[in-house]
């Protein structure tokens, strides 16, 4: 392993001196953050979005009048900018995904009986005023017998029927993570506004159960989503961008055969390519992160288990596309051919694999060609293990991840020739 | 002592047969040339002595070590491939040091050897900053940095003007000196004569003679050149017998003999005749014998 060192050492200094290389690793990350976390940084408008789930449907499959009262006059308010979801899908799994660029989903279901409840509610609430009112006349003096057996039969006809009144358990539920920037905001406006709907459409002071379910995941503002895009990213273009090309170039240049003619072993010349790559990654991670963190205000999730996680991503990641750049800078025997190659499976794979925009906004053919990608893997397992702390699709990321290093790997030791045929 | 020994080498890519049936030996302390144009197959006998390749069949011993010993071999050698070039970005120091760590050399090694080579005045230079003929030495060095008891150097002057190539020859003659057997590859007949103790020539994967080039050049019966422009009053001078030559413009007077050749020449110089110019015979003349054709600068045949 001493000799991968060497290996490792004569590959960073090459990079450390390149002026592309230093480009490409370091500084145009940097610049993407500071664009793209510029351009989507500035959500917090007064505006929030709310998905509206209405499950109080009659058998026509039509909104109740109340339900959609609900919703028109959430909209109203103009404080809320409300879109609507079906009422078939799993609102907290709608919540926990990522929605459009950035977009934090914060969900409102409707549910099944809410306007029947409002009714009985406002019908109990005048039964009961009713019945108060009579039961104070009837203990008056100036009425006579046969007034008074009037208003007791009366009084028994409406006890009857306040009895008969059945209020369903129903609340409404609010999908949202107490971690999200605007909760306190947003549950301070949105529970003014359930009290006083609830007041008005019963012309009493209901208080609407609310429900409030914990989403399990933070929504993340841009500089959240690109950190970790970027590391995956610059892991990428490192490997396709640059170890491609540098990998032909040895070859053509002599220094593979001189290499080849010392004693140091394959395995020991790819994993000092290896390590060089893993260094120089390590140095672009934390200079992202640094500006991520003093420039953009990201917050990194800091448990064991998940800088654990995130430190296995990024070296399976940089094995994976290592191996990767080193089978293309091997088969390839002309730099200029191999670096190109190199671009045509990059870029692509740049723009599908949800580095630059969630893979959610793109149509799903687009997003079953990013499912085979490994930078959809890569990026996606990073954010979730650095930021969200979520792990829904990590322990499959790393997998798969593991699985490509293993095959390009052994691919790699395959096509690199030393000194057999 | 035979450092190398070669028997019946032979290999093949495809149809194409590289080098048929090959046999030689390098004695220790000698500078081998191995001669021939493009496509001979130097630089596939070289890959398969430095344990890059593997030949079909035949065998080779590198210093006693069978081919199929390749650590041992890699250990005990010092290699230059063709074209080579180090990492640009490296200094001379840096890439030198990076092959002798590989090797579990020390920084002494590395100093000793940068001094040798006349580098250690420009250690802390890029590779891509210094001149052709500074890079060859880098790249030598390189190949020497495990002190090697044989060195392949590939084609070591290729592409160079002639001027460093020379000193890149002075270099390689330091290797000799030094106790070094070297094993270079080359197109070039002059440096292959000027250099080797002995040359192989070798054409189309097999080798047409060897020996050390001036036991070649009488064993091919090669002639002493007097070459001279024209003028129907010569053929009456030149009394003694010689193989008299009639070319367009020049008649070519050739001999075995030194003495001849040259007291022909004063002869003539004698007489007024212009354009004379005495030839001694060379590699060259044998390889346009052997093969029929010269080596271009390029490598190719003409």
């Amino acid at each position: 392993m001493k000799n991968s060192v060497y290996v490792a050492n004569a590959f960073f200094k090459t990079w450390l001196r390149s002026r592309s290389g230093l480009f490409f690793s370091i500084i145009f990350p940097v610049l993407l953050l500071a664009v793209f976390g510029s351009i989507f940084g500035n959500t917090q408008n007064i505006s929030f979005t709310v998905y509206v789930q209405n499950k109080d449907l009659d058998q026509q499959g039509n909104a109740t009048q109340l339900s959609s009262a609900f919703i028109k006059s959430l909209n109203d308010t103009g404080i809320f900018s409300v879109k609507t979801i079906p009422s078939n899908v799993d609102a907290l799994s709608f919540a926990r995904s990522q929605g459009g660029i950035f977009e934090q989903r914060r969900v409102i279901v409707i549910p099944r009986g809410f306007q029947s409840y409002l009714l009985n509610y406002s019908e109990k609430a005048k039964l009961e005023e009713g019945i108060a009112q009579l039961s104070i006349l009837l203990n008056s003096t100036y009425l006579n017998d046969t007034q008074k057996q009037e208003i007791s039969l009366l009084l028994s006809y409406m006890k009857t029927a306040l009895q008969k009144i059945k209020l369903n358990n129903v609340s409404l539920e609010i999908y949202i993570s107490k971690a999200d920037p605007s909760y306190e905001q947003f549950m301070g406006f949105m529970n003014n506004f359930i009290s006083k709907f609830g007041s008005y459409s019963t012309g009493n002071n209901l208080s609407i159960p609310v429900n409030e379910v914990e989403i399990g995941i933070r929504p993340i503002s841009a500089s959240d989503y690109y950190v970790p895009s970027y590391i995956a990213f610059t892991i990428m273009s490192n490997a396709l961008f640059g170890l491609t090309g540098v990998i032909s170039d040895l070859r053509r240049r002599g220094i593979f055969k001189r290499v080849v003619a010392t004693p140091l072993r394959k395995y020991e010349w790819i994993f000092g390519v290896f390590l060089s790559q893993l260094i120089l990654i390590a140095i672009s991670s934390v200079i992202l992160l640094i500006t991520g963190y003093f420039v953009f205000k990201t917050t990194v999730i800091l448990d064991p288990l998940h800088i654990l996680l995130t430190l296995i991503g990024i070296i399976l990641g940089t094995f994976c596309f290592t191996t990767i750049g080193t089978v293309l800078g091997t088969v390839f025997k002309q730099p200029d051919t191999a670096a190109t190659v190199g671009s045509v499976i990059a870029f692509p794979m740049m723009f599908l694999s949800g580095v630059f925009f969630p893979v959610e906004v793109m149509p799903s053919y687009l997003q079953a060609v990013a499912a085979i990608l490994p930078l959809y893997y890569l990026s996606v397992g990073l954010r979730e293990s650095m930021i969200q702390g979520v792990l829904a699709l990590t322990p499959v990321a790393l997998i798969i991840l593991g699985v490509l290093s293993v095959v390009f790997l052994a691919l790699s030791l395959y096509l690199t020739k030393w000194g057999e045929e | 002592m035979k450092i190398i020994e070669v028997n019946s080498l032979t290999k093949r890519y495809g149809n194409v047969v590289a080098i048929d049936g090959i046999s030689f030996y390098v004695e220790q302390g000698e500078i081998f040339g191995y001669l021939g144009p493009n496509g001979s197959g130097k630089t596939t006998t070289v890959e398969i002595l430095e344990c890059l390749r593997k030949p079909d069949s035949g065998k080779a011993f590198i210093l006693g070590f069978e081919l199929s010993e390749a650590n041992e071999i890699k250990k005990r050698i010092g290699v230059m491939p063709q074209n080579f070039a180090a990492f640009d970005l490296l200094t001379v120091e840096e890439n030198v040091s990076f092959i002798a760590k590989v090797y579990n050399k020390t920084n002494d090694d590395v100093k000793r050897i940068l001094e040798l080579m006349d580098l250690w005045d420009i250690r802390k230079r890029k590779y891509e900053e210094l001149s052709g003929g500074t890079q060859r030495r880098v790249g030598i060095a390189m190949a020497l940095v495990n002190d090697p008891e044989l060195v392949f150097l590939d084609e070591p002057t290729v592409g160079l003007d002639p001027e460093i190539r020379r000193t890149v020859w002075s270099v390689i003659t330091r290797l000799r000196d030094a106790g070094k057997t070297v094993f270079l590859t080359t197109h070039y007949i002059e440096e292959a004569e000027r250099l080797c103790d002995r040359v192989a020539i070798i054409l189309r994967g097999k080798i047409m003679a060897i020996d050390d080039p001036k036991s070649m050049v009488n064993k091919y019966g090669i002639k002493y050149v007097v070459k001279v422009r024209k003028d129907p009053k010569i053929p009456k001078i030149i009394e003694d017998e010689v193989e008299f030559i009639e070319d367009k413009d020049y008649y070519l007077i050739k001999t075995e003999n030194r003495l001849k050749a040259r007291k022909i020449a004063y002869e003539l110089e004698v007489n007024g005749f212009e354009d004379i110019e005495l030839k001694s015979p060379s590699l060259e003349d044998v390889f346009l014998k052997l093969i029929g054709s010269k080596i271009t600068e390029a490598g190719e045949l003409a």
